[in-house]
């Protein structure tokens, strides 16, 4: 019965767990040279609303965190 | 405006599947050109030259122009505008050519369309190639095919894998059969697929092959 109980609550830990190594991915990626040596713009509503003012085109890299 | 997209599976975030909104299949790194409303113009998988990247913005920023040109009614723009939207792989080349069949083309839009055949043709035996995992017989093909083209048409210019391929098999046939200008101008293309590369692995086979041309060229 008490192995009943405990697994919710360990799966609920790992799940955290696994949300809290995402963020640090995310942390890390960023924190990499390519992303500071240009003026990225990490907003997808913002990227666009910034192309339509300019009547420019928007540039997305799409990456993640083991990719170039 | 350059976006930087990091695919988290962060729970909640918001447009974290944008790419997957956005393009057929899922690899990283893609570039998505789009414009103010979203909309991808052009989908480029796999990492290019910055000179590859520049190109495509000029043909994004052509296309747009036409696009604008032609909603305003101008008719005149319609091949131009077809051409442009296959060169951004919006379109099929065996579409466009069916789009162009009896249409009278300026010699500048023959070139362009020139490029693009040569660029499917690539394009479909980089796909069959790897279809029968790189088989011999498979690349004995692509080869024979490659060396027409060469021959006959402009060089492709597709950047990434297909191109890398394409020069990798004319060096090889080159390096096998002793023909030097083949090797020179594989050499070249591979030069130009690594422009930006910082890998030593990638200077250190440039530098190989380069050793090997310099031998064939004395053996001659």
């Amino acid at each position: 019965m008490r192995a009943f109980v405990a697994l919710p609550a360990l799966l609920l830990a790992a799940s955290a767990a696994k949300a809290q190594d995402f963020e640090a991915l995310l942390k890390e990626k960023l924190s990499k040279p390519f992303a500071s040596h240009v003026a990225w713009v990490h907003d997808y509503e913002e990227a666009l609303g910034k192309a339509k003012a300019t009547d420019g085109v928007v540039f997305a890299y799409f990456t993640r965190s083991y990719a170039p | 405006m350059p976006l930087l997209h990091v695919t988290t599976r962060i729970e909640d975030r918001p447009h974290d599947d944008l790419l997957s909104d956005k393009a057929d299949r899922v690899l990283f790194p893609t570039v998505i050109f789009m414009d103010g409303q979203g909309e991808p113009l052009a989908v480029v998988p796999d990492l290019q030259t910055v000179a590859k990247y520049d190109a495509l913005l000029g043909t994004v920023r052509r296309y747009l122009e036409l696009r604008k040109r032609r909603d305003a009614g101008d008719e005149t723009v319609a091949t131009d505008f077809a051409i442009a939207a296959c060169e951004l792989g919006q379109v099929d080349f065996d579409e466009l050519e069916a789009d162009l069949e009896g249409v009278k083309l300026s010699e500048e839009q023959k070139a362009r369309v020139a490029q693009l055949r040569v660029n499917a043709a690539v394009r479909i035996r980089f796909l069959i190639t790897r279809k029968q995992r790189n088989s011999e017989e498979s690349l004995k093909a692509a080869t024979e095919e490659f060396l027409k083209l060469l021959k006959d048409g402009p060089e492709p210019d597709l950047g990434g894998d297909e191109e890398r391929m394409f020069w990798h098999l004319v060096w090889r046939h080159g390096h096998g059969a002793g023909d030097v200008a083949a090797m020179e101008r594989a050499l070249k293309g591979m030069r130009r697929l690594a422009a930006d590369s910082d890998s030593a692995r990638a200077r250190e086979f440039l530098e190989r092959l380069e050793k090997e041309l310099e031998a064939a060229k004395e053996a001659k």
